[in-house]
């Protein structure tokens, strides 16, 4: 891993067209700007493993269909 | 080809039914490429089947049927992505999770899976700036 020091209000380019800059720093939260493409996609990294494990517990083992389609069709 | 399912048996997969999930899904990062089953009396359910792997399926939904009010702006990563050209040509649908209760049974709406029926591509799209989260309920909202 690349490690840099930035202090408030100093920047990183990434690529030409990527720009992080910091925006503020407290004692645990540092905060970060970002500007880059609109097809660049950026997300904070809990909600990505978030994601990541619902899947997990998504893949179907031993779901009972019939029970959760009838389920549903109770409801109607 | 011939797919062999621990979910619906053996399935003839002709070239033009695949989905390609170029990057996979969280979690299933190599798993590239899926069909969608859709049987009729399974409505409003669905299944999203990896191709690759016989045992991995998931339960997926037409989320408005459950929350009419979802909505969202898919973010120009994912329309770039999916070389998405109009609305018509996409499918939304977010994964069901069920762990034991049924009662309990969650839908995905943070991370639909969202698919272009033109070019045959996928991919599950992170939306950031929502109040969504991995886990709806399915039931609680709908039955009041």
């Amino acid at each position: 891993m690349l490690v840099l020091s930035r202090k408030k209000g100093e920047s990183v380019i990434i690529q030409d067209n990527i720009e992080i800059t910091i925006l503020e720093v407290n004692a645990e939260t540092v905060k970060i700007g970002f500007k880059a493409p609109r097809d660049i996609e950026i997300l904070r990294k809990e909600v990505y493993a978030m994601i990541e494990q619902t899947n997990k517990e998504s893949a179907i083992q031993n779901v009972n269909i019939q029970a959760l389609k009838d389920r549903i069709n109770n409801k109607k | 080809m011939e797919l062999q399912t621990s979910r619906f048996g053996t399935i003839t997969v002709e070239e033009d039914m695949i989905y390609s999930f170029s990057n996979g899904i969280p979690g299933f990062e190599g798993e590239n490429s899926f069909i969608l089953i859709s049987p009729e009396e399974d409505k409003p359910l669905s299944y999203l089947q990896s191709v690759n792997n016989g045992d991995l399926a998931f339960i997926i939904t037409d989320p408005f049927v459950f929350y009419p009010e979802y909505d969202f702006e898919l973010p120009e990563s994912a329309i770039a992505d999916l070389e998405i050209e109009s609305v018509d040509q996409v499918i939304i649908q977010s994964i069901i999770s069920i762990n034991g209760d049924m009662e309990a049974a969650t839908m995905n709406l943070i991370a639909p899976i969202v698919i272009n029926t033109n070019n045959r591509v996928g991919k599950q799209v992170v939306l950031g700036n929502v109040s969504y989260t991995t886990k709806h309920p399915l039931f609680a909202l709908a039955d009041k």
